[in-house]
């Protein structure tokens, strides 16, 4: 494993440079991205006052205040990233007018602190003038969601978001790497993406050290979430340009997952297991950088009143690369090698091909999500019929079009596909019978 | 004399965060956490512009709106709904219930500002 460890170490350097501290004790790093933005930051900070953060957040701030950069702290996002949180914190960010925004949390905070940069930073005016979009919506959020369009409105106002130092705190989404901003309608249960490299932070650190207090259940949820994160975009990847490069950064992410996952289980002080998920899943977020994922994470979104966005993501994988068989051959290979090695496959899967493989596959990753003791089936975690109608429904909204593109095998709403070729693989994932997925077209 | 503005939401760091984006243009910023409270602030004072949240404990924005239109010294005064309810049949009822603005959350700071300065012009 130390070899795998390394090797990561290495793709997360070439990838981001000087521009990302991880590691052990690596949170003081903060201090001196800051000082290269500015001398004054507002702290969006995640669960502000609860135990749990305040060795975080002291390591922070002392590193600010040792660089000279004053700064205020403000309470971040709740789980998710609700709509409401994220209009608090763009008015905090548009009246403390700061020189640098710096999230210290999770996902959620992290991805409400994107999406809040870009609103206080554009009025509608620049909004509907940029995006041609109706005076009505201009002053929201929504005509962001989607991709590119935070960059449109950039390039067309010539003005730049508030540079974002993200300060990781869980290993799970890779947020602190990326592009994107998941943003949650809690009144309509319906989440949505910002997909924009404008909205990537300028710098981040993440210091694995501060997992070994997480809860529990968040790290289990988060690997999952990384998981998801690199077998989703290794699935869309074949025949890609990037395919090679994929390949090897999602052997490493499902590798050093698998391996440290069950291990953080049983001992959540385990360093060398807390390592290994670090990197794991900073290596999902590498993933969601170089292409997309598909239809789990799409169906993950309209789940959010019953299940945590990894394991809803974790249901619904085994069933999507069934769908997927006859497109991912190579990836349901190296899979099937690393749940093997995990003990998660015990059936012989040298000779086996195509769905046979597939069912292999996600036969493993089923085994591997009751070994965390987590729901297989969509019924059983508690999902509804009205949610797997939610689900399709969902699928065919234009703004999250993109992940229906970045399936293996390409879905248009408008050909029926969701109907199709989804909405048959949501009941097998609903019931727990693989036979319900159809073949996709190979 | 600086324009009087009363804000209702229960989120606190909302009303902190109004308060301090509309203090500096002049605005003399009232906060409440509840509705109950609001119908005592409006019932001893005069305001310019009610900002209502519409999800609140005790009493919805909706009722809160309502029981001020009843008052007459409030018939006239522009009443402002920001909510996470963004339905139509939502917006139509702050309307009914007597709000000039209904508004989905979240909304740009900025146009926060020029809403409140082109509603008590």
């Amino acid at each position: 494993m130390e070899q795998v460890m390394e090797n990561a170490r290495r793709m997360l350097a070439d990838w981001k440079g000087d521009s990302y501290a991880f590691g052990f004790e690596v949170m003081s790093r903060v201090g001196d991205y800051a000082a290269k933005f500015g001398r004054k930051a507002l702290l969006l900070v995640a669960d502000l006052g609860e135990p749990w953060v305040s060795g975080p957040l002291k390591a922070v701030t002392d590193s600010l205040l040792a660089k000279g950069v004053e700064f205020e702290a403000i309470t971040g996002a709740r789980p998710n990233a609700p709509r409401e949180d994220m209009y608090r914190l763009a008015l905090h960010v548009a009246r403390s007018r700061p020189e640098m925004i710096i999230p210290v949390g999770g996902g959620s905070t992290i991805d409400a602190a994107k999406a809040s940069n870009v609103l206080a930073t554009y009025g509608p005016a620049e909004a509907k003038a940029s995006l041609q979009v109706p005076e009505a919506v201009a002053s929201s959020i929504d005509p962001y969601f989607g991709t590119g369009n935070v960059t449109k409105v950039k390039e067309q106002t010539k003005k730049a978001l508030l540079p974002m130092i993200a300060a990781q705190t869980a290993a799970s989404s890779g947020a602190h790497l990326t592009k994107y901003a998941n943003i949650t309608d809690l009144v309509t249960g319906q989440k949505k993406l910002i997909v924009d490299e404008a909205i990537t932070p300028q710098a981040a650190v993440f210091d694995y050290g501060v997992t070994l207090d997480s809860p529990i259940n968040l790290t289990l949820d988060g690997g999952l979430d990384g998981i998801a994160h690199a077998w989703e975009v290794f699935m869309g990847a074949t025949g890609q340009a990037y395919y090679a490069r994929m390949k090897e950064i999602a052997e490493a992410c499902l590798r050093l997952i698998v391996y440290g996952l069950p291990r953080v289980k049983v001992d959540p002080k385990d360093r060398q297991a807390r390592l290994s998920l670090g990197l794991g899943t900073d290596l999902g977020g590498y993933s969601i950088m170089i292409g997309g994922t598909s239809g789990p994470h799409l169906g993950s979104f309209s789940l959010i009143d019953v299940l945590s966005h990894g394991r809803a993501c974790a249901i619904l994988n085994p069933y999507y690369t069934v769908l997927f068989a006859p497109k991912v051959e190579d990836q349901l290979s190296v899979f099937a090698a690393i749940l093997k090695e995990g003990g998660f496959i015990k059936a012989k899967t040298a000779g086996k091909k195509g769905r046979a493989l597939a069912v292999l596959v996600a036969r493993g990753m089923i085994q591997f999500s009751k070994a965390l003791g987590f729901p297989v089936t969509l019924a059983e975690a508690g999902v509804s019929k009205a949610h797997l109608k939610r689900m399709t429904q969902a699928a065919k909204d234009p703004q999250l079009k993109m992940k229906l593109q970045n399936m293996p095998t390409p879905m248009e709403a408008e050909r029926g596909d969701v109907d199709r070729l989804m909405k048959p693989t949501l009941e097998a994932a609903f019931t727990g019978n693989l036979d319900l997925i159809p073949a996709a077209a190979g | 004399m600086s324009k009087k503005i009363l804000v209702v939401d229960d989120d606190e760091l909302v009303l902190i965060a109004i308060s301090e984006l509309l203090t500096p243009s002049g605005f003399s910023v009232t906060t409440c956490l509840n509705g109950p409270e609001a119908l005592e602030r409006v019932a001893s004072d005069r305001f310019d512009l009610v900002i209502l949240d519409v999800i609140m404990p005790e009493m919805d924005g909706f009722e809160v709106c309502q029981r001020i239109r009843q008052l007459d010294s409030y018939a006239e005064t522009p009443v402002m709904m920001l909510t996470a309810k963004s339905a139509e049949e939502d917006r139509q009822r702050g309307l009914e219930v007597g709000a000039n603005l209904y508004l989905p959350k979240p909304i740009a700071p900025r146009r926060l500002i020029a809403l409140v300065e082109e509603a008590i012009k």
